[in-house]
């Protein structure tokens, strides 16, 4: 009897199983569904559609965090710098709210499935989020508020690193890079040193390209502050016999190029499912892979009265979720067997009753069983930075994007009247094949 | 009885689901101003009044307008610079020069002038008076007190850290600056320490 229900069961299953799991993908799906058009909108340079796009994220209380992080670059895309400084604060707000354990949400991760918990921005995009709100406020004239941003960064690492202060993947040097560039314009000096050091440490170690404005940056204020030794280190392990001393009454006006270079990684489900071997019963496992989108962009160039510069990808978004997502994985593998080893248990108390719910039971928690496939998508995969100091007045600034070969790929030019002693920052997005 | 036992059931539920919706809606209580709030953590409201009201008393407490008084023969015109946030918040900059004004004035020891961009809207306001407003009500231009004084300040912070507690230690440093020579005549510092002790959980 036990075995005809046994082999009777198999066969619904089966089918139930397909349909469920259908329906699961679709599930997920309509998440990355709302982002791809997010991104297909941003590719051609529709921002407020984009935000459009983005909407009906807002009333997922879950997500309430990623919904902010993302409208927050979407509107600073848009040219709205006001209005992403109001978003990102209001990340900044959702996610203190979130330090805190929740337990209901515990359980549900470790019982239910690995997306049932609220959106924690994990350490290299919160630093990111810092990043991109001392941009906007540098973008707006607002100095000591990009400041401000600077020490919340220095405040947020010390609080996850309190030995060292960096961040435990990586994603840490163009923070301080930027914070640097801040101290710097604010003329504070010796922070505007400490910064840079712990960027081109963090650069070090994580065996990226040490960008050659901090380079110059390292030299300049090691020089001023006359730390000679460590001004010679620098010198021979850049190669760098000259450079300009640091002017500490500019009377220059500094123009700061950011090119986001193409999507952020995206969140990708793999997920396996076997029958149980002995039990007719499914069990999957689900896991988040990473899936980059490079473009073909090396370096950029600023033109400015026929004198160039070339600016130095400062930031790999991709590297850094990468190295994250590899960190989490035991973790996240750990949760799956849990959540398949209580189903499969609850499948077993339930089934000595009811076999038609045990199957249920089983399809359910089978259909529940996600990756979670959430991340900041709006960022970019890289990010690029020029910066160079021009006499005040008004200039044709030229801006170049240029592949491996060295060939310009895509370029604008500006007319800017730029002021003296003033920070000006440019933003530009390039997606492999437009540039906005 | 039946019917009476569904009623009562029904009853139970809306009584139920009202409590319930009553629990959803959003809540105002009104608190008087004095009253402290503190829910961050953060500089608030109560840190700017306290900080103010305490150091401009003191400010007025102290021997240099007495001095200036001998001097010149009348109360001292003071104007209010910049107070720079070195802090690692977003303060609100713009309330807490509010509040020194206000005690400023209150204080009826000093004469109070605007600040250069109150300035420039006054100005624009008197020429706009020039072809506009009967003679004998025209404020004439040229007729603006100078200020002797100058105040300016900075808030900063020093953060400590241990695993949920945090110590913030809020520094604000206040200087008047005569304008004519540029001797400080008077320097005064505040500081306010607040321990922050964050929940493990939440609901």
């Amino acid at each position: 009897m036990r075995s005809w229900l046994h082999g009777e069961l198999r066969r619904p299953a089966r089918a139930c199983g397909v349909v469920l799991l259908a329906l699961a993908v679709s599930g997920c799906a309509s998440r990355g569904a709302l982002f791809d058009r997010v991104d297909a909108e941003l590719q051609q340079g529709r921002t407020e559609q984009a935000l459009t796009a983005l909407e009906p994220l807002a009333a997922s209380g879950r997500n309430q965090a990623l919904y902010l992080l993302n409208r927050g670059m979407l509107l600073r895309m848009a040219g709205d710098i006001d209005g992403s400084i109001a978003a990102f604060e209001q990340a900044k707000t959702a996610i203190g709210q979130l330090q805190p354990i929740s337990i209901s949400e515990s359980l549900a991760t470790w019982a239910i499935a690995e997306d049932s918990g609220s959106y924690k921005p994990p350490v290299h995009e919160h630093l990111l989020l810092h990043a991109y709100q001392a941009l906007n406020f540098l973008q707006a004239g607002r100095l000591e508020e990009a400041r401000v941003e600077a020490l919340q960064i220095d405040l947020g690492l010390r609080r996850v690193d309190p030995a060292n202060h960096r961040a435990p993947h990586g994603g840490d040097a163009f923070p301080r890079y930027i914070s640097g560039l801040i101290f710097e314009a604010n003329e504070d000096w010796s922070d505007a040193l400490i910064a840079y050091r712990k960027a081109y440490e963090s650069y070090t170690q994580y065996r990226q390209p040490i960008p050659r404005d901090l380079q110059y940056s390292l030299l300049r204020l090691t020089d001023y502050l006359e730390l000679i030794e460590e001004r010679n280190s620098y010198a021979e392990t850049f190669g760098i016999q000259e450079w300009a001393a640091l002017d500490t009454r500019p009377d220059r006006a500094t123009v700061v190029l950011v090119v986001h270079d193409g999507f952020a990684p995206r969140l990708r489900e793999e997920s396996v499912v076997i029958g149980h071997p002995s039990e007719n019963r499914l069990i999957r496992v689900s896991l988040p892979a990473l899936e980059a989108r490079p473009t073909r962009l090396s370096r950029i160039r600023l033109v400015a009265d026929g004198v160039q510069t070339d600016g130095d990808a400062v930031e790999d978004v991709s590297a850094a979720a990468d190295a994250w997502l590899s960190a989490q994985i035991p973790g996240l593998l750990a949760r799956a067997v849990t959540r398949n080893v209580a189903r499969n248990e609850m499948t077993r108390r339930v089934e000595r009753d009811n076999q038609g719910l045990a199957l249920l039971v089983n399809l359910v928690g089978t259909f529940l069983e996600n990756a979670d496939t959430r991340t900041w998508r709006t960022l970019p995969d890289r990010l690029h930075l020029a910066r160079m100091q021009v006499p005040p007045g008004r200039h044709v600034l030229r801006m170049e994007l240029l592949d491996n070969a060295g060939r310009v790929v895509g370029g604008s030019e500006q007319n800017l009247d730029l002021h003296r002693g003033t920070t000006t920052v440019l933003t530009a997005h390039w997606f492999g094949n437009s540039l906005w | 009885m039946m019917i009476a036992t569904r009623v009562n059931g029904l009853a139970t539920i809306m009584v139920a689901m009202m409590l319930v919706l009553a629990g959803c809606a959003t809540q105002v209580d009104r608190i008087g101003m004095e009253e402290e709030q503190d829910i961050s953590g953060r500089w608030n409201d109560t840190d700017s009044r306290l900080v103010s009201s305490e150091m401009i008393e003191d400010m007025i407490s102290r021997g240099w307008i007495d001095r200036h008084q001998g001097r010149a023969g009348n109360n001292p015109t003071v104007i209010v610079g910049q107070v720079r946030n070195l802090s690692h918040e977003h303060i609100n900059v713009n309330t807490f020069i509010r509040d020194i004004e206000r005690e400023l004035i209150n204080s009826g020891r000093v004469t109070f002038v605007a600040s250069g961009s109150e300035r420039d809207a006054i100005r624009d306001e008197r020429t706009d008076q020039l072809g506009n407003v009967r003679e004998e009500t025209r404020s004439q231009a040229g007729q603006e007190e100078g200020a002797d004084y100058i105040l300016t300040g900075t808030i900063n912070t020093i953060m400590d850290t241990e695993g949920r507690t945090e110590v913030a230690y809020y520094q604000v440093d206040l200087a008047l600056t005569s304008l004519a020579d540029n001797t400080r005549v008077w320097v005064g510092q505040k500081q306010i320490r607040k321990v922050i002790r964050r929940g493990l959980f939440r609901s």
